[in-house]
């Protein structure tokens, strides 16, 4: 990030209209600070470079646009809210703050630059190891098509929503299908909830409710927390958050940033999904941890007979966001932190699951039990446990470059003891309810994946781990080699002889 | 029996003294949806249909028992409506008519829902009480116009939720209260559109000004001028206030536009006397002069008047005034000068009718189109 604001703050400066790009809605807001400050001696500066993402309030949003249309507005830092489908006339720099995820993303978001009298896009590559690689291997950015768009048009809950429409405007005969699908079993769940009746061998709807208006184009829940400002003598609303991203960014005492400006969240009220902020000044931001479990709800296929075996299922995903740490601006370093008390979030998808064969696990722990550290203290069973989140690390974004999507389309949990299987584990998820039919193309890539993940680890130039291969496990001893013998032992087969030698 | 399965209907006659005026063959008719979204989701599962009979009120009661019973409900409930010379309903024409062509169409029924001509009693209500109602719901018009307050159990926003608790559960208490709810409001209906024949003949009692502006303002609307007239005369004939300056202000405007520039003025006059506070009237009556009478000098002495009797307004006048100050010395100015051809101009763009007395006192019989014209 500071090298992207190393980029694009003497454009803004010189007044040369510059976007710039990031991967999330915090790094927006810092981005949006850093860039501000850079600018700060002039007056303007707040007018001048502006920050756009999705949560923001709609007038505001058409304000940002106008200004760019017009030039009111030199600078603008944005998720890739901005990246398509709005008018923002055409700017001359781009910047990219990390890989936006796909090359269809980062064709549109270099493509927002474009003035006759030159312009210019730069891609800064984060230390993530999916820039990594694009950075090294610009040819495969440069040289393939942009990626196909991925669909699961069975996802029970679009089709759920798409048949209360369809119910609403004309009836059902019994034997009728909706597209492909078969909807008797969700039309008899309807009735069970009073949604539909069935009358002289047709369904009706039969509620007051207008059923489009509860489907949702952005996302598949509803429930958004509504951000109040209680400064002003009437209460008002500044923006909206989902549900399942909110415990991180807005838990009591976060500070929240919007539009660059610093808000304390004063108070959550999450039975009502409110959230009472006041605007503060203070010289560090907020970032949480979240801790995440997975539980099985149903096994689709596998898990087969090799070392690291593999499955795909129905899967409920538990996300408790446990505490926070204040890290100050530009030095990063961690001043303070807190706890969150906030209600567990579920998610119910679908993922694949990575599962270490009980031998295995116990050999490999033994030997890595069998080399101390310098200190003299045992590694042991830590540098397997660090060895296993390396896996989920580079598994996920091996994946996502597999299967063509954004790397935060899924998640990944490493667990030493499944609660499902009882052994070692790692699980790659969607992160959208009900799943978009990734898990099942991962569990047929398995191989692949593994030879990916395996090779991504070992190329890279580091020595103890890093967050381009394994993650920030570097201060545990042993995490990457233990990651390395991971992958490759379960590579060969279980009769092999040699599946123990290093 | 219909030819599209069977419809459930229950009649029966309400006595009721004869109604005054007669309002002739309508049908009232009322629905329940389940619904307000409109939209083909929405389907209508009551009716109710009031027609005034001899004896008294025939009113029928159609109701849907499950949705797939449609086509004859709906046939049944235009046999009901068919007989009527006119339908009323209370709002009909934006929500229940359109529902009802719709619902026709969605069930496949031939040809296409037709009823005879409309009458939106929401609409009269509107033009002619809305200055007397907060909001013209019909249980508000019921409680303030016809002086009625109902005892009902069941308010409207619930009733949707009953039939389909009908329909998962066959729970039928909330039903009936539905249904008793659906009949109450096709009876006031009668008795609303009574009322308002009463005041649009202009044989109702206890009308106040702004009642009467209200009367006259629509009966213009619909072309009836000899009505329109005689209702502004009425406004004006209270002493004071505002819906009759306003009354007095559209005839005189009127007055204007035929070209009895006397006469309006000499009703300006009249009224000013009687609304001495209200500014419209004295501006009303300075521009006149000024610009149709071309007399500067009463428009300024108008103006004044004006301003001295209402001193809160004395700003606003003060560049009126200033323009008639700077005419009037102009003319004086000229005048002194001895051009004649000023007086000429002065009087030539006129034309006149002259009145011999203000309006109040009844002699714009001659102003009336005659002929007297009823009905909705």
């Amino acid at each position: 990030m500071l090298e992207a604001r190393r980029i694009a703050h003497p454009w803004i400066k010189t007044g040369v209209q510059t976007i710039v790009f990031c991967r999330s809605r915090l790094q927006v807001e810092v981005m949006l600070s850093y860039l501000r400050q850079d600018l700060a001696p002039r007056l303007d500066a707040h007018q001048r470079v502006r920050g756009y993402r999705a949560g923001y309030l709609p007038l505001h949003r058409r304000e940002i646009e106008a200004g760019l249309r017009a030039g009111d507005i030199t600078g603008v830092v944005s998720t890739n809210a901005l990246e398509l489908g709005i008018d923002i006339g055409s700017l001359q720099c781009a910047v990219l703050v990390g890989y936006p995820g796909t090359i269809a993303s980062t064709w549109q978001q270099l493509g927002r630059a474009g003035r006759r009298s030159g312009s210019v896009g730069v891609f800064v590559a984060s230390s993530s190891p999916l820039d990594q690689f694009i950075v090294r291997h610009p040819e495969y950015f440069l040289g393939t098509d942009p990626e196909e768009g991925l669909i699961d048009p069975d996802n029970l809950l679009l089709l759920a929503g798409h048949l209360q429409a369809g119910l609403f405007e004309l009836p059902f005969e019994d034997q009728e299908r909706l597209g492909h699908a078969d909807v008797r079993d969700l039309l008899q769940l309807f009735e069970e909830d009073g949604s539909a009746t069935r009358s002289a061998g047709r369904w009706f709807w039969s509620r007051q409710a207008f059923p489009a208006e509860e489907v949702h184009l952005r996302r598949i829940l509803a429930d958004n927390v509504v951000i109040i400002d209680t400064s002003h003598p009437r209460p008002q609303v500044i923006g909206e958050m989902d549900q399942f991203t909110a415990p991180v960014l807005l838990h009591e005492e976060a500070v929240y940033l919007h539009e660059g400006a610093q808000y304390h969240v004063d108070r959550l009220d999450w039975d009502e999904k409110k959230a009472y902020v006041r605007p503060v000044a203070v010289d560090y931001y907020t970032d949480a941890l979240a801790s995440v479990s997975v539980q099985v709800l149903e096994t689709f296929a596998g898990p087969d007979e090799k070392r690291l075996t593999r499955s795909h299922g129905e899967v409920k995903i538990t996300s408790l966001a446990s505490m926070f740490k204040k890290i100050r601006f530009h030095t990063h370093e961690n001043i303070g932190a807190g706890p969150i008390h906030l209600p567990e979030q579920t998610l119910h998808t679908t993922g694949y699951w990575v599962t270490v064969d009980e031998d295995l696990w116990v050999s490999l722990g033994r030997e890595t039990q069998a080399h101390p550290t310098k200190s003299g203290d045992f590694a042991g069973t830590p540098g397997l446990e660090a060895g296993l989140q390396g896996i989920a690390h580079s598994l996920r974004h091996v994946a996502s470059l597999r299967l063509m999507c954004d790397p935060r389309d899924l998640g990944a949990v490493a667990e030493v003891r499944s609660v499902t299987t009882q052994l070692p584990t790692v699980t790659v998820y969607e992160v959208y309810p009900g799943g978009v039919g990734f898990s099942s193309r991962l569990y047929e890539l398995h191989v692949e994946l593994l030879e990916d993940a395996a090779a991504l680890v070992r190329d890279c130039p580091c020595s103890a781990g890093c967050p381009s291969c394994v993650g920030p496990l570097h201060l545990v001893e042993g995490a990457k080699e233990a990651c390395l013998r991971l992958l490759e032992a379960g590579r060969r087969s279980p009769n092999s002889a040699t599946a123990l030698a290093v | 029996m219909t030819r599209y399965g069977t419809a459930v209907i229950r009649q029966d006659v309400i006595p009721l003294s004869a109604l005054d005026p007669n309002p002739g063959n309508v049908a009232y008719v009322d629905t329940e949806t389940t619904g307000l979204t409109g939209g083909t989701g929405t389907y209508v599962f009551a009716a109710a249909v009031a027609r005034p009979i001899d004896c008294g009120l025939r009113v029928a009661q159609l109701f849907l028992p499950q949705p797939g019973m449609e086509p004859a409900f709906l046939h049944a409930l235009r046999e009901e409506m068919g007989e009527a010379t006119a339908i009323a309903t209370f709002n009909g024409g934006s929500f229940d008519l359109p529902v009802l062509r719709t619902r026709w169409v969605m069930a496949r029924m031939p040809g296409e829902f037709a009823h005879a001509a409309h009458v939106d009693l929401l609409t009269l209500v509107r033009a002619l009480y809305r200055h007397r109602l907060e909001s013209c719901t019909l249980r508000q018009v019921e409680e303030r116009v016809l002086g009625y307050e109902r005892d009902d159990p069941l308010p409207s926003a619930l009733v949707p939720e009953t039939y389909f608790e009908y329909l998962r559960h066959g729970a039928r208490e909330l039903l009936e209260a539905a249904l008793e709810h659906n009949r109450l409001d096709v009876i006031s209906l009668v008795h609303l559109h009574s009322r308002l024949l009463l005041r649009l003949q202009g044989g109702e009692t206890g009308m106040d000004a702004a009642d009467w502006l209200a009367l006259g303002r629509h009966r213009f609307r619909r072309g009836a001028k000899a009505d329109g007239w005689r209702a502004l005369r009425n406004a004006t004939s209270f002493a004071g206030g505002e819906a009759a300056a306003t009354a007095g202000l559209l005839i005189s405007r009127r007055l204007v536009r035929r070209g009895s520039i006397a006469a309006a003025d000499t009703l300006l006059a009249w009224l000013e006397d009687r609304a001495a506070e209200d500014l419209r009237v004295s501006l009303a009556r300075a521009r006149l002069l000024e610009w149709r009478r071309r007399d500067p000098r009463q428009a300024l002495e108008v103006v004044e008047a004006a301003q001295s009797r209402m001193p809160d307004a004395a700003e606003e006048l003060e560049h009126r005034r200033s323009r008639l100050r700077r005419k009037v010395k102009l003319r004086d100015g000229r005048l002194g000068r001895g051009r004649r051809r000023e007086s000429g101009r002065r009087q030539g763009n006129v034309r006149q009718v002259q009145l011999e007395v203000p309006i109040a006192d009844g002699a714009a019989q001659r102003l009336d189109d005659g002929g007297v014209e009823l009905g909705a």
